[in-house]
């Protein structure tokens, strides 16, 4: 074999020069990020860190950004791009920023605020620096930004890419606007401007670097750095057989309908897999429906971003370079491409993460034994909130949980954890209790629901809260309580996930994944299951 | 043997450093201030003890003196937990719970990976047995644990070969009353077994990260009181009588605490180094300084502000296996903060299937070592490529057993990077010293930069055995200004053992508002650390009563981090802690919150006593004589052409004498390289000094 020949990456710039440069730009990110996380107020921010930074070059590109929630990074790029389609290069002058969160201009989210700013060497806007923040509340029907709607101008303020900052002085227009908007607005007002210096940081970083390499030199590795992702994703793509997969899932529900599997709310994903290449097409995927699952294209684009990254190995420098060879084709109007005025706030949660188990369902056949079991299928958020009568103020929990993985060849699948397109952390029981009038009774592993095989499927969760008051509020926000993640290589399903509210006069019922404005009194229990990943190979099967 | 020096054995004290390539022993004259002997051998992995003990034969012998005690920076806790070779451990977890350790927060270490790995709990399920029994927040007991429900969980562990039991139970920092009854009725029921309550070990709530620090300690803890007897016994035999530990927070413990809390040494061999660098700090009155420690194996960096070590109240045991990160084992126990990475002498480089030069993490470690050691290294390291340009003469390393071969660290760099590349060897040896040097400027940054520190206002203190080779390129490359290389680099943190303070950190957690807090309920919170404080400090042989520092953790209601900040003595009423917070949370962020009140999350006591008084010690006048004169080596560049430079032994440098790189100064146990265009000078200690321009 010449395999060296055909993988070599030709470098025009000095190879030592381009890994050092390279290494920094990612090093770039994780220090913008750690300027954000010590800055901002949110807790969501600075614990469970809901944030993303990336470097683009003047395309708009990703070429580098840090260990970050992949749902938000694959979107980075359709963020810029939607920008510099308003903003072009010419227009920007150094200490600009835009800002963004439109769903319908590339953004995933309307909590999810992406700011640019430009970086200049002397032939002009070189690239930009780029961060995207979670923020706990951009307005809406309810505190969180978060509630089941039938369109997204009740889901919060939508911000297309508008001049935020314009040499450097914060466009006071736009603040004004923008916070007068936004719920307990002094602490948004903390976290917008730890995003600035965030930006501002990356923006110096990379100015050091063309003082010293030179503008040329960096520019030219940008662009390497892009190639060295691509021939990788491209390496790992050429030894998957070629041919054509499909598969078809439906999701439980959009908050105001259920599919018990014969409903709208099909997934239907074929993918093509030629040489070093895919195209992973939706055709056959339901229309956009009322309730906010639908996905902009941008989170579409993401989970296929995220499926060559890991078909990868996991080892993959993210950026636009490795995101080349995968070719994405969503009907517009549909579930996976929705158009306004589409409800999205829970696409990028649900639908990406489902668009996953459903995209490695199809590729089954072609990954052999590398096939896995599919997972939870969701962030599995849950809210709670009223009066606490113990400390006499107001108070809301919102937390993710985590669910089963598929298991694998390398054994079973991860138990209780985020899978996937998402990555935030759970809340310390002994500080949740401490703070809120809700006792957790159990937060434990599902006996037997990981499916079963020769490696089975990793455990959902099991989590029991019980209410210390009288009229609280609840809402569930999660999946697979209908349909079960699929099992690879003769592997069982996962069992389902389940929501029950006991009562305390003995009374109960089921819930459903998705359940909005439910309603606990003193002693009634909330209990949540998730649902177990599908198990990997028949249970008999000798680890051949 | 023992005999022969007892007449001086309580002024000597012997330190020793396990490092994961060489073992470090050096003997202090307390009296007289002086280094009188250091020895340097390859470390045992499988029992480090034995090459403790053959230094302490060693020094033995060629001295003819005793030593007074042994103090000791030791990786046992760390190996025991990274080889997974601890106890046979049970937990017991409040109904509902067992769990928590599985589940830790859910987050995965490694996004794209579809096989992922994390690591695996301590204790697998079947030996996490769950109490019927329910605490709340505030110390209330709504489940009792009842007499007949102890009995049970007491016979569950009798079936099972169990050699080690940790007890969590939810919130139990605020009423610990149900670990105790347990605790009891185990110790009772199981002499022998290892007992370890959270409440205990870490009074601290965040039940993930205080089960964890809980089970760690239990895991480990037979393995490392076997050790220190074994260690100490061998010690006794050999007239020293006494053994103390340096703990992750660069304090002094004996034996005996030690082994009660041994996941407080996870980070001991670290530590002693970062110790050392502080002490030369107030010795020279070199202001702040970042400590960079590189040995064959990692590469270390810490920050000293204002004389004090940077402290962190959490990290990560073991979380990195292979160079993937897999979560590893968080441990709430106060340690030196150290950013580290598998960046050291012993790093390999290599070539990825795209042909991109990579170097690490994967190391020769000590066995075989770099391939330049004749030892069956086949592959090249970063050693390799210094040895290659010339770098590093035959007797480099001081220690000897070792001798450098050239022609194979030549050879493998040729074979593995410098043909397949078609470069010449020195442009390959270039090229994996400059990505070495970069991979460790970016740590530097992270220990700085990224905790909002300026590296500009920083002294690099370079030490380890590969530290002054590396660190004049990666002070230029990070812009400190001024590098300082200690006497005896090779042997800094073995040093350090004999420095620090007897030290003892205790932690309750109390989550009140500040004003729901009275000066009565606060001095009684702080009397409870100061009475356990006592009872360490009756188990230290050192005399005199502790120094005890009062501090909180205060954050705004709602934040989910809070700020630590000393607490007066005398005036601890509860205004006082609004206002402490207040003022630092301006100084910080530039605005107060007035409207929000605030919170006072933990209590904190650091208690310590100063073992040694004086100055830096001064070298052993056989080292100042030691070594070969002044001579030329010829070093040679990327493009393979050579040049002429002087080396020099360390101590041909005098005090107050300057010299202008390129230089090469050779040291016991370390190189050091003095650019082109940096001004070398010595310190009266024998630091010497380098930095940029005329």
């Amino acid at each position: 074999m010449t395999t060296e020949d055909t993988t070599r990456l030709e470098l025009a710039s000095d190879p030592v020069t381009f890994e050092v440069v390279r290494g920094g730009l990612y090093a770039i990110c994780e220090e913008m990020k750690s300027v954000m996380t010590r800055a901002a107020f949110s807790p969501l921010l600075s614990l469970s860190s809901d944030l993303s930074c990336a470097l683009l070059d003047h395309d708009g590109d990703v070429v580098a950004q840090g260990n970050d929630i992949p749902v938000h990074l694959g979107a980075m790029p359709f963020s810029a791009k939607g920008i510099l389609q308003r903003f072009p290069l010419d227009s920007w002058r150094p200490g600009d920023a835009v800002l963004s969160n439109d769903p319908y201009s590339g953004g995933s989210h309307l909590p999810d605020m992406t700011i640019i700013s430009p970086i200049f060497d002397d032939a002009g806007v070189l690239g930009f620096a780029a961060s995207r923040v979670h923020w706990p509340d951009i307005g809406g029907s309810a505190p969180g930004s978060s509630a089941v709607t039938d369109e997204i101008v009740k889901e919060g303020l939508r911000i297309p890419p508008v001049r935020v900052i314009r040499d450097g002085e914060l466009d006071p227009g736009v603040s004004t606007l923008l916070f007068a908007n936004v719920r307990v607005a002094d602490d948004r007002m903390g976290d917008f401007r730890a995003q600035i210096a965030c930006n501002q940081r990356g923006v110096d970083r990379v100015g050091g670097l063309i003082d010293r390499y030179g503008g040329g030199a960096v520019r030219r590795i940008l662009a390497e750095t892009q190639d060295y992702s691509q021939r990788m994703v491209e390496r790992a793509l050429a030894e998957l057989p070629d041919g054509s997969y499909r598969a078809s899932q439906h999701l439980d529900g959009d908050g105001y309908i259920e599919d018990p599997g014969n409903g709208p709310l099909v997934l239907s994903v074929r993918i093509d897999k030629s040489g070093a290449a895919i195209r992973c097409d939706f055709a056959g995927t339901g229309r956009q429906t009322r309730g906010p699952i639908n996905a902009p294209i941008s989170v579409t684009a993401s989970a296929c971003y995220y499926l060559a990254l890991a078909l990868s190995g996991g080892d993959v420098p993210p950026n636009s370079g490795a995101y080349r060879p995968v070719e994405v084709a969503a009907p517009e109007g549909s579930l996976v491409n929705c158009v306004y005025p589409a409800p999205v706030v829970s696409g990028n949660t649900e639908m990406s993460n489902r668009l996953i188990d459903l995209m490695f369902e199809a590729l089954a056949p072609a990954m052999g034994r590398q096939a896995i079991g599919g997972s939870y299928g969701t962030a599995g958020v849950f809210a709670v909130g009223g009066h606490d009568p113990i400390r006499d103020r107001p108070f809301i929990h919102v937390e993710t949980l985590g669910g089963g993985m598929g298991a694998s060849r390398a054994g079973p699948g991860l138990d209780g954890h985020r899978t996937h397109m998402g990555n935030t952390m759970n809340l310390p029981i002994e500080a949740s209790e401490a703070a809120s009038p809700v006792l957790i009774e159990r937060y434990e592993l599902v006996d037997g629901s990981g499916g079963g095989g020769r490696w089975p499927g990793g455990r959902g969760v099991r989590r029991v809260l019980r209410s210390l008051a009288d009229e609280v509020k609840f809402s569930l926000l999660f999946e697979r309580a209908l349909h079960p993640a699929h099992g690879a290589l003769g592997g069982e399903p996962g069992r389902v996930a389940s929501f029950r509210l006991e009562r305390t006069d003995g009374g109960g019922e089921r819930l459903s994944s998705k359940t909005e404005a439910g309603s606990l009194n003193r002693g009634d229990r909330l209990l949540m299951e998730t649902a177990g990943g599908g198990g990997w190979g028949e249970t008999d099967a000798e680890d051949a | 043997m023992a005999g022969s020096g007892s007449a001086a054995a309580p002024q000597i004290a012997l330190g020793i450093d396990v490092g994961g390539t060489f073992t470090d022993v050096i003997a202090l004259d307390l009296a007289a201030g002086r280094i009188v002997a250091s020895f340097k051998l390859p470390t045992t992995p499988d029992d480090p003890s034995i090459a403790a003990v053959t230094g302490t034969e060693r020094y033995l012998e060629r001295t003819g003196m005793g030593a007074g005690a042994v103090y000791h920076g030791s990786t046992i806790g760390t190996n025991t937990l990274i080889q997974k070779r601890g106890a046979r451990t049970a937990l017991i977890a409040t109904e509902g719970f067992r769990d928590i350790l599985a589940l830790r927060r859910q987050a995965r270490p490694r996004l794209y990976d579809l096989e992922p790995r994390i690591s695996p709990p301590l204790v697998p399920r079947e030996r996490r047995l769950e109490a019927h029994e329910r605490m709340t927040h505030d110390g209330g007991a709504l489940t009792p644990l009842e007499p007949a429900e102890i009995e049970r969980i007491v016979d569950g562990l009798r079936a099972d070969g169990i050699e080690a039991v940790a007890v969590c139970l939810l919130h139990a920092y605020a009423n610990d009353g149900h670990e105790q009854a347990l605790g009891e009725a185990i110790r009772a029921a199981l002499p022998g077994v290892f007992v370890s309550i959270s409440s205990d070990v870490t009074s601290e709530f965040r039940e993930y990260e205080r089960t964890s620090t809980v089970v760690v300690n239990a895991y480990i803890g037979p393995t490392v009181r076997d050790y220190l007897l074994r260690l100490g016994g061998e010690l006794t035999t050999r007239g020293i009588p006494r053994l103390a530990v340096v703990k992750s927070n660069g304090g002094l413990s004996s034996a005996a605490n030690a082994e009660r809390y041994p996941v407080h040494l996870i980070e001991s061999g670290p530590a002693a180094g970062v110790i050392a660098t502080a002490a030369l700090g107030a010795a020279e009155g070199l202001g702040e300084l970042i400590a960079f420690d590189m040995g064959g194996t990692t590469a270390k960096v810490g920050v000293i502000q204002q004389g004090q070590p940077r402290l962190s109240t959490e990290f990560h045991a073991d979380r990195f296996v292979d160079g993937r990160d897999v979560g590893g084992y968080p441990i709430k126990s106060p340690v030196i903060d150290l950013i580290e990475i598998g960046s050291g002498g012993g790093s390999i480089a290599w070539l990825d299937p795209f042909g991109v030069l990579k170097v690490g993490p994967e190391s020769a470690g000590a066995d075989p070592g770099p391939a330049c050691y004749g030892r069956g290294g086949t592959r090249p390291t970063v050693t390799d490529a210094h040895v290659a340009l010339g770098h590093i003469g035959a007797d480099g390393f001081g220690s000897e057993d070792l001798e450098i071969q050239v022609d194979l660290a030549r050879g493998v760099l040729a074979e593995a990077i410098a043909r397949p590349l078609g470069w010449t060897v020195e442009r390959a040896a270039w090229g994996v010293l400059t990505l070495a040097n970069a991979n460790m400027a970016e740590v530097v940054r992270l220990a700085t930069l990224r905790r909002g520190l300026d590296p500009r206002d920083f002294a690099l203190v370079a030490f380890g055995g590969a530290g002054p080779l590396h660190a004049t390129e990666i002070a230029r490359e990070v812009g400190v200004p001024r590098l300082v290389i200690p006497p005896y680099p090779g042997l800094f943190s073995a040093i350090g053992t004999m420095l620090g303070d007897v030290r003892h950190d205790l932690v309750q957690t109390l989550l009140r508002r500040t004003g729901d807090l009275d000066g009565a309920s606060l001095e009684e919170g702080f009397a409870r650390l100061e009475a356990r404080a006592q009872a360490l400090f009756a188990e230290e042989e050192a005399a005199g009563a502790p120094i005890l520092e009062r501090h909180a953790d205060l954050r705004f209601e709602g934040q989910m981090f809070e700020k630590t900040l000393p607490v007066a003595r005398n005036r601890a009423g509860d205004a006082d802690l609004d206002g402490i917070f207040r003022a630092a949370y301006r100084a910080d962020y530039g605005y107060d919150l007035p409207e929000q009140p605030v919170e006072v999350v933990n209590l904190r006591l650091v208690a310590r006593r100063p073992v040694r008084q004086g100055g830096w010690p001064a070298a052993a006048e056989a080292e100042r004589a030691a070594g070969p004169g002044r001579r030329r080596r010829t070093i040679l560049a990327a493009d393979g052409s050579g040049r002429e430079v002087e080396v020099l032994p360390r101590w041909a440098i005098g005090e107050g004498e300057e010299l202008m790189g390129p230089l090469i100064i050779e040291d016991f146990g370390a190189t050091i390289r003095v650019l082109d265009g940096q001004r070398l000078g010595a310190l009266q200690s024998g630091t010497l000094v380098i930095e940029d321009g005329e």
